[in-house]
């Protein structure tokens, strides 16, 4: 690997003085520069506000022991542990996604050359580090089966977690890096033009790769589980381990050669992208958004102010809402089917709730200080429309399962469901109003152990 | 070997054309001032040549090296300064040229500063900048490692008087000392005092390309008039 030369004076600068040893990449060296320099700003307690979610999902583990961790055999144990390590394998393919392709240092790096091998060892350094809490988030839900008498269940679904979040990161940046080929690849032109939807061609294969590392992924959690099981818990099976280490050896291997032709073709690429999607614009939405109709029910005076919030929310977050709707959709397969049903719909629309609720913070983070200030609205109008229009929207949460429940299992089932459903969307919707300017540090720990009593309750 | 060469750049945005066949060569050591209306395909120009953008058809050189097909090259023979300079915002600037310097493997960071106008302000968090310490410091980064091309899109947008006048020496200096420099900017009072050449584009292509001789002691801001006013949309204005 080639390693750059840098001036004497490197060592005296006060942000970078930590000696030779940790010059090697500069890119590394920045980010840490910006971590220690934000964090010098920050108040101290923010550096311990990932605790908080953590406590929370330690508690909120305890509340849903009875429903979702009575496993005592691996059997039933790894239903639930390779969920979540699938989880973390998308949760960090998106992270991986983000900050390789999307990432706004994008912008910072395109004016100068670029080091391929160096700017990928930071970016793996740092996608690993920042998503650590969702990897150890996901390992405390492993603590209910421990705390239960059965330690080997709990370290072969954390062995089994740790393998999908590996390969969320190692095989993320292989295939993201791969998608910007397949984007410009004249053979596949066809096929992306057939599965593009609304979206530029180009898109097509950056919008699938996550998907793509999912279902790569995914195959190597579940050979990882079948290898943790054999490992922790004895028996045959335990050498299928080997298989998640020697494909991320070997997607690590290949990552940086992807790199070296890749990473600057994809700022072409988003250039190319951005440009058409500014010429794809739907110019029926740019006048309607979803919901708008029931503005004529409001009252006057508050109508702006729903209109506002329904408007930014729906163009600036129509993925991340009508995605959480997915969970809806399956909370209602999950009440078509024969055992656990109305268990089963109320935990996955109530984690889709929780996730669309998280909406609220994002709505306030969009607006900026001075706006608020200058348009003088009162602060209490803003959260009741932001409450109103977030419960709106989670009602497509609700009723898909509630229907379902209704025609499998009875409508007695189906209304004890619905209001426990009705009731969290209430309190999420003002949670996601309410915790807008503290973030997710208050709303995560509240929004689950919320979760957790109404699924345990 | 010219330090740009564009040759019959066409850029196609959907159904809008916003570069329609622009020819332009710039030899080492000229400084060239770049103008036209809104929209004339200024911006796009400069993001083809920077390899921030694809071109619809037609070639671009940075010193021989064809930005397409070889940006990595490409990038190293460049300094740019963007509409809308990206910094780190908890780095300081000087901490940036640092990193700049070693990410190119050469430069000066005291030089930069000084010629930046930057002063003890070097040292502070770029968050706390105005928008003109902003350029200064994107300049600055552009001029750190002394590519041999420079490209500075409203490079001195927002700068105090002095400041300018100061980055305008700097860039005469460069120039000098055997830099190119495309400078794409509004003021034509910035053009008139530095630019060895003005190129005019409209409409996305060249419409006029005027040695110093042809627009010394002239008024710049009428013969921009002059060419812009015979093509079909500013016919009226």
């Amino acid at each position: 690997m080639q390693r750059i030369v840098f001036p004497a004076s490197w060592c005296t600068i006060g942000a970078f003085n930590r000696g030779p040893q940790t010059l090697a990449n500069p890119y590394l060296n920045v980010w840490r520069a910006q971590q220690r320099q934000r964090r010098a700003l920050e108040p101290v307690w923010t550096r311990l506000a990932f605790l908080l979610p953590l406590a929370a999902l330690a508690v909120a583990g305890a509340l849903v022991e009875p429903v979702l961790f009575a496993v005592d055999t691996w059997e039933a144990a790894s239903g639930l542990y390779l969920r979540l390590g699938w989880l973390c394998c998308a949760a960090m393919s998106l992270r991986t996604y983000s900050i390789l392709v999307r990432s706004p240092e994008r912008a910072v790096l395109d004016a100068h050359p670029v080091e391929p091998r160096l700017l990928l060892k930071y970016l793996a350094v740092r996608s690993g580090w920042e998503g650590l809490p969702f990897l150890a988030g996901c390992v405390v839900l492993t603590w209910p089966v421990w705390a239960a008498g059965h330690p080997g269940l709990a370290r072969a679904g954390a062995l089994t977690i740790a393998t999908g979040w590996a390969a969320g990161l190692f095989l993320g940046f292989p295939v993201h890096l791969g998608s910007v080929w397949v984007a410009e690849s004249p053979r596949l032109a066809g096929l992306l033009e057939a599965i593009r939807g609304d979206n530029p061609r180009l898109q097509a294969a950056l919008i699938y790769a996550p998907g793509a590392v999912l279902a790569l992924g995914g195959t190597v959690t579940w050979l990882g589980a079948q290898g943790a099981a054999g490992w922790v818990l004895g028996g045959a099976g335990g050498a299928l381990l080997l298989v998640p280490v020697a494909s991320f050896v070997l997607a690590w291997g290949v990552t940086p050669l992807l790199a070296q032709k890749w990473y600057l073709r994809t700022s072409l690429l988003l250039a190319e992208i951005d440009a058409r999607y500014a010429g794809l614009e739907d110019r029926e939405e740019a006048r309607w958004v979803y919901l708008q109709w029931m503005l004529r029910w409001m009252p006057v005076g508050a109508r702006p102010t729903i209109l506002r919030e329904l408007r930014q929310g729906w163009r600036d977050h129509r993925g991340w809402i009508t995605g959480t709707w997915a969970l809806g959709g399956l909370a209602a397969l999950g009440a078509l089917g024969e055992q656990g049903t109305a268990d089963r719909a109320l935990v996955m629309a109530s984690a889709g709730a929780v996730l669309a609720g998280a909406v609220g913070l994002r709505l306030e983070m969009g607006n900026p200080d001075w706006l608020e200030s200058w348009l003088d609205v009162p602060r209490r109008r803003v959260l009741l429309a932001r409450g109103w229009v977030l419960a709106c929207w989670l009602q497509a949460l609700v009723w898909p399962p509630v229907l379902a429940l209704g025609l499998a299992q009875g409508w007695g089932v189906a209304w004890t469901v619905g209001t426990a459903l009705e009731a969290l969307v209430v309190v999420l919707a003002a949670l996601g109003a309410v915790c807008g300017t503290t973030g997710w540090v208050s709303y995560a720990p509240l929004a689950l152990v919320v979760w957790a009593g109404i699924v345990s309750g | 070997m010219s330090a740009i060469e564009i040759n019959g750049l066409k850029k196609r945005y959907g159904g809008v054309e916003a570069l329609r066949g622009v020819d332009l060569r710039v030899e080492p050591g000229e400084l060239v001032g770049l103008i036209g209306p809104n929209g004339a395909g200024k911006t796009t120009t400069l993001r083809v040549l920077t390899g921030q953008l694809l071109p619809t058809s037609g070639t671009v050189r940075v010193a021989g090296v064809d930005v397409v097909e070889n940006p990595g090259e490409a990038r190293k023979m460049l300094g740019v300064v963007p509409e809308e300079p990206a910094l780190f915002a908890y780095l300081s600037c000087r901490e940036f040229l640092e990193f700049v310097v070693q990410v190119r493997g050469v430069g000066d960071v005291d030089r930069a500063v000084e010629e930046s106008g930057l002063g003890a302000d070097a040292d502070r968090l770029i968050r706390e900048y105005s928008q003109g310490m902003r350029r200064k410091a994107a300049l600055a980064a552009a001029l750190v490692a002394g590519p041999p091309v420079l490209v500075l899109d409203e490079a001195l947008n927002g700068l105090d008087p002095p400041s300018a006048a100061r980055v305008k020496e700097t860039l005469r200096e460069r120039c000098d000392g055997g830099a190119t420099v495309l400078l794409s900017t509004h003021v034509l009072e910035t053009v008139e005092r530095v630019a060895d050449r003005v190129v005019m584009l409209a409409e996305g292509r060249v419409v006029a390309d005027l040695g110093a001789a042809e627009f010394a002691g002239r008024d710049l801001e009428q013969l921009f008039l002059e060419h812009v006013s015979s093509l079909g949309n500013y016919r009226s204005q």
